[in-house]
């Protein structure tokens, strides 16, 4: 039986490393250490607490100063400034110690705009990026009404454009279709158990007339950000019907514009009334959090449960994701096998890939401010975007389709996705780009270099002793203890070259005393390659 | 079927041959048309071309005759009916209820169409259409329908199942991946197989050229203990299994893509141009991978289908371009295989997850739809247009078509028989069976594969494990079993010297017909000194025959009553060691040679080999740095026997 009971004790490093790789972009084996020695009440209370942002919005380099929120006009073309602002959300969840950004790619994957594809210009990009970081771990009931006005939603799936004399249905069947309840099995023609294609076209015309204002003149006094208007003119004030699916509900047409949001109202209520869409959020939590199959005693057990918690608690999501999280089940503790089905069975995105990293690898990356060119431009940009997530066919907050990317939504294999015969090429270089800094996939130089020796000073104990330095590599870059074996290939292959343990001993006590650190760089150098290298790496 | 007489024939009887490095095209063209052999069969490749985002069919084949009730649903968005932005109307002579106007930017289909290399195939879809992309791609490419759902895909159970065992494991029959994906990184479901395996290589991104000198060395050490059962343990294994595939497919894709050649042909500077450059130049350079999927993206045409402040002009919306980019790319790929002399290998299908509705919305575009039309593009195919046009007098609820003309199924289960090759068998691998009886005119007749050709009926006997080891000095075992025979009547075996030349030396007879695994062997007490290759030549009852891999087996020196042997150290700077111990009451002499990397004998010395421990110190400080083999060799008791081991030479 899966258990949705909570962890008890103290975490350990396994389990403290588990839950860091899976709710937050950073990690470093100090947060390990720290979660390590916490109970599961202390780190839910670390995830959720606040957090604050180290620079509240990008600058354009070229202009040298900041321009989303205040009326500075821009000089950098707009692909750059939407580059700028992916740069600025990457360094913001690296320095996040709490759940915060990682639950916006969550919800960004729930309500999907796609800006290198017509969702709007930077400034919509970027109001469509804090509306997600309001509600990041707050209500989805209310992030879901609120995304209907959000200008770049508007643009994206043309409801600007929905009129009453003809209605546009993209962004009404994509709300049920993805956004919300979720499709079901076809049990009919134009029946997917959870809505019809006359639902499709009923929620249309209710979202007739909800139009972007491109100027951004409106503003949603709750949010205090730009959002659509309201035009009744081209709104449809027939009486709405809805199927069975959703008890053949009727929503009177408006007769003003102000009712127009009562209508709207009455929609978002009746598709949040049904089980099913709370039920489809679960799922996708877990496959996010969790891992991609979802058995039967699963469904009962963890998803019911967590679907449960959102309707009693309206849709505050805090507490069903504190569930989820503390479980024993997340833990993999809930049967006789510990650790055989959930630690270490997602394979990284390319930003959990990047960004933990970065972070764990104690690489300095140019300062946003000091060195703006080189962290806008030559780190994220040409590094991060153009070279390691094009060949992951990925740009961040801008996949192909509506419904995300393949890895969130494509059965069967879902996040195995990430890793296929063309990405398998930039993150078997990764190693060779941050190891040698040199020309590798990128026709100039990597911008920023690994040191691993720094990183065994700073972060082992017992530096001189070969095996307790493998074992902390290990214990922080991979997720379960490997066998004797495979410690053994990591210890006398990779970091001694098959030479005696003495060696090492001598080599780092030589570079101690003596501050040379030739033999110790090169040896290590091939522990971190290999370790890089593994195909346990590849996972989180 | 409503055709026009098409001229395809006398245009290329009358026409100047063209010719490729000085070699006339045409008569290698006309050949293949009049002689058919299995093997010609065997070579036939599909190219899928998926548009993805649903495409307006609607708009991209216009019904002539309901012109004003399809403008009274689309006064925006439709296709004008005259002036330089009217439709093309594509054969007067169709039945008036079958003419068919194609959207002004497919002039290059038009002239397909006239040349007799395009089919047009009108309403498909399958049954209860799926209005979700999602929904309904994952149902095109598993082969499924509104009301069933299939996990795996439909090509991947197709290829697994006429070469099983080959996915991500290239050998004799298959050095290719079974499938290549361009356009789309996202791995395909179609390709997917039960086995958690997909058949296909993805080269979306990649430049073949480089792939492999990307691509080789990458990789850890492999694991050796895999944890199970064990999530963990089976993420771990889908890394290894790209990651082996890959690293066994690069270096031929480099090679296929490096020795092949596009034509002159122009082709426009298209996505999809780009994608079908590089299939061309594939099987120019003889891959043999069986099917390809190319991609286009941008056919979700829900606003500004066309421009608002010219709704006439087709290139100013989203939809008209994309007409270009589809029907220039398509054509430009035809003239090219035509132009290299391989158009006889290939079948180009174009499909869309659904089309659009029928009525336009207040955007300028048109939401999802049900039925759209397929094409089918090749210089064996069977021209034409399949069915007749939508009726926009009888539509479903919401303006949609209804009416289906065509399951997608059946365009895909005539493709996969008469143009591939899939038996009864094959096709039930690829759950189209229930499809055979209802295949469509899509393959012109002289080109239809003939049954015996079938891939079922070519590989009557499915061989597993086929090894050859050294037993003696004098005698090599071949052993091999076979999980299914089929008219079956004897193995041949061969043996080779250089694994070129092979020699029949003798002929084991089979079992003729069996489901079971049946076990076989062979010895050979004649084994040439050195090394010998094999493989073995399955005939069957109707003569065709088909070959093993190859083995080869090395005669070693284990008959001299050596224990143990060592050289070292390996690499060697000045001098290395040859350590040998052996049994009682021995006395013998050895001749070591030292050969470089062209064969030629550098060093010799006799070494006087005794019961118990001998060492050796042998020098090679006057011999350069690099690679060599040391060859242990005697004759003794009247059988040469042989041994060698790589050496390096490192600089001192």
């Amino acid at each position: 039986m899966a258990s949705i009971l909570p962890f008890t004790g103290i975490l350990g490093k396994t389990r403290a490393a588990h839950l860091l790789r899976r709710t937050t972009f950073s990690i470093t084996k100090s947060k390990i250490d720290t979660f390590s020695n916490y109970t599961i009440e202390e780190a839910m209370d670390a995830l959720f607490a606040t957090n604050t942002l180290t620079i509240n919005e990008p600058i354009d380099y070229r202009l040298g100063d900041t321009w989303l929120l205040n009326s500075n006009t821009p000089v950098s073309p707009n692909g750059l400034l939407f580059s700028y602002i992916r740069a600025w959300w990457m360094n913001e969840a690296m320095n996040d110690n709490t759940i915060h950004h990682k639950m916006m790619f969550f919800l960004h994957n729930q309500f999907t705009t796609s800006a290198a594809n017509g969702a709007g210009n930077p400034y919509h990009f970027f109001n469509y990026l804090r509306l997600l970081s309001i509600y990041a771990t707050g209500n989805i009931k209310t992030l879901a009404h609120k995304m209907t006005f959000n200008n770049s939603m508007l643009i994206y799936l043309n409801n600007h454009d929905n009129r009453n004399i003809a209605p546009n249905e993209n962004y009404a069947r994509e709300f049920l279709e993805l956004f919300t309840i979720g499709k079901g099995d076809q049990i009919g023609p134009g029946n997917y158990t959870n809505y019809t294609e006359s639902d499709i076209v009923m929620a249309a015309k209710i979202l007739t007339g909800i139009r972007a204002d491109y100027n951004r003149n409106t503003i949603d006094p709750e949010t205090n950000l730009p959002s659509g208007y309201l035009l009744f003119s081209w709104h449809d004030t027939s009486t709405k019907t809805f199927s069975d699916a959703f008890q053949n509900t009727t929503i009177e047409g408006a007769t003003n514009e102000a009712g127009m949001l009562v209508e709207y109202q009455q929609f978002v209520d009746m598709v949040f009334n049904q089980e099913a869409t709370a039920r489809n959020f679960a799922t996708r939590m877990y496959r996010y959090f969790i891992g991609r199959k979802i058995t039967p005693e699963i469904e009962n057990d963890i998803i019911a449960n967590i679907a449960s918690i959102l309707i009693a608690e309206n849709y505050n999501m805090e507490l069903a994701l504190r569930t989820l999280l503390s479980s024993q089940h997340f833990f993999d503790e809930d049967d006789a096998i510990v650790g055989d089905e959930n630690i270490g069975s997602l394979l990284k995105s390319p930003v959990d890939f990047m960004l933990s990293a970065i972070s764990m690898l104690e690489m300095p990356i140019p300062d946003p401010v000091t060195q703006a060119e080189d962290h806008y431009y030559n780190f994220f940009l040409r590094w991060v975007s153009y070279t390691f997530n094009n060949y992951h066919n990925f740009t961040l907050f801008s996949p192909e389709v509506v419904a995300g990317y393949p890895a969130f939504y494509q059965e069967p294999n879902y996040n195995r996705n990430w890793f296929n015969s063309t990405s398998i090429v930039v993150r078997y270089k990764f190693p060779q780009m941050v190891l040698q800094g040199n020309r590798v996939l990128l026709s100039s130089t990597f911008p920023s270099i690994f040191d691993p020796v720094s990183w065994v000073e700073n972060n082992v104990a017992i530096a001189y002793d070969p095996y307790h330095v493998v074992d902390t590599v290990i214990e922080n870059f991979i997720c379960l203890t490997p066998d004797n074996d495979r410690r053994n290939y990591f210890v006398h292959t990779a970091l001694l070259d098959n030479l005696p343990e003495m060696d090492w001993v001598y080599e780092w006590q030589t570079y101690q005393s003596t501050g040379e650190d030739m033999e110790v760089r090169l040896m290590l150098e091939s522990l971190f390659y290999a370790v890089l290298y593994s195909q346990e790496y590849q996972l989180m | 079927m409503k055709r026009r007489k098409f001229l395809r024939n006398s245009i290329a009887l009358s026409a100047a041959p063209l010719v490729l490095n000085q070699v006339p095209v045409k008569a290698m063209a006309s050949a293949n048309w009049n002689f058919l052999n299995c093997l010609d069969m065997q070579e036939r490749v599909l190219v899928i071309v998926n548009l993805k985002g649903g495409n307006d069919g609607l708009n991209t084949i216009i019904p002539i005759d309901q012109y004003s009730t399809y403008a009274g649903y689309r006064p925006s968005t439709r296709v004008l009916d005259t002036g330089i932005n009217g439709y093309i109307p594509l054969d007067n002579t169709l039945d008036v209820a079958d003419q068919i106007g194609l959207h002004p930017n497919l002039t290059p289909f038009k002239s397909l169409y006239d040349a007799g290399k395009l089919n047009i195939i009108q309403g498909v879809s399958y049954p209860d259409t799926n209005l979700s992309h999602f929904r309904s791609t994952d149902i095109w490419l598993t082969g499924s329908d509104g009301s069933t759902v299939i996990d795996t895909g439909w090509i991947g159970r197709f290829l697994d199942h006429i070469y099983p065992g080959s996915a991500g494991n290239p050998g004799g029959k298959m050095p290719d991946p079974l499938g290549i994906q361009l356009g789309d990184a996202k791995p395909s479901l179609g390709f997917h197989t039960e086995n958690e395996h997909s058949v296909e290589i993805n080269l979306t991104g990649q430049d073949p050229s480089g792939f492999y000198s990307l691509i080789q060395g990458i990789g850890g050490a492999p694991i050796t203990n895999i944890p199970t059962p064990s999530q963990y343990g089976e993420e771990l294994e889908y890394i290894m299994n790209i990651e082996q595939s890959v690293n066994v497919y690069a270096e031929r894709i480099s090679n296929v893509f490096n020795t092949g050649i596009n034509s002159s042909t122009v082709y426009p500077n298209y996505n999809l141009a780009n994608q079908l450059k590089t299939v061309a130049r594939l099987i120019q350079g003889g891959s043999k991978t069986k099917i390809f999927m190319v991609n286009l993206f941008g056919f979700d045409t829900h606003a500004s289908q066309v421009s608002h402040t010219d709704t006439t002009n087709p290139n100013l919306g989203s939809h008209g371009p994309l007409m270009t980019h589809m029907s220039s790319s398509m054509k430009a790929f035809q003239d090219d295989i035509e132009a290299l002399g391989i158009d006889h290998k290939i079948m180009t299908v174009v499909f869309s997850e659904f089309g659009r509705k029928v009525q336009e919305n207040a955007s300028y575009g048109t939401d999802h739809g049900t039925l759209a039309p397929m094409f089918v593009m090749g210089s064996s195919v069977e021209p034409g247009v399949l069915g007749t046009n939508v009726d926009l007098s009888n539509l479903a609820s919401n303006f949609q078509l209804q009416g289906l003309q065509h399951d997608y199924r059946q365009v895909f289960t005539t493709l996969l028989q008469d143009w591939i090759g899939a038996g009864e068998t094959a096709l039930a691998a690829a759950q189209f069976d229930p499809y055979q009886t209802q295949k469509l005119n899509l393959i012109s007749s002289s080109n239809i594969v003939d049954p015996g050709c079938y891939f079922d009926n070519v590989l009557p006997v499915e061989l597993a494990e086929f090894t050859a080891e050294a037993i003696r000095s004098n005698q090599v075992l071949l052993e091999w079993e076979t999980h299914a025979e089929i008219n079956s009547s004897h193995f041949e075996i061969e043996r080779s010297k250089d694994g070129i030349n092979f020699e029949t030396i003798d002929k084991v007879f089979a079992a003729g017909n069996s489901t079971t695994v049946l076990y076989y062997n062979y010895t050979d007490h004649e084994p040439l000194r050195d090394l010998s290759y094999y493989r073995l030549k399955e005939v069957d009852l109707d003569e065709k025959v088909q070959y093993s891999d190859i083995r080869s087996v090395k005669i070693l020196l284990d008959n001299l009553g050596i224990e143990d042997r060592k050289i070292y150290p390996n690499p060697a700077v000045h001098n290395f060691y040859v350590a040998i111990t052996t049994g009682d009451d021995v006395s013998y002499s050895l001749n070591l040679e030292i050969i470089d990397l062209n064969g030629r004998k550098v060093f010799e010395q006799l070494l006087n080999i005794h019961s118990g421990f001998n060492k050796f110190d042998i020098p090679v400080n006057h011999l350069a740095a690099g690679q060599y083999v040391v060859s242990l060799n005697t004759t003794y008791k009247g059988d040469y026997v042989h041994s060698s081991s790589p050496l390096i030479i490192g600089n001192p």
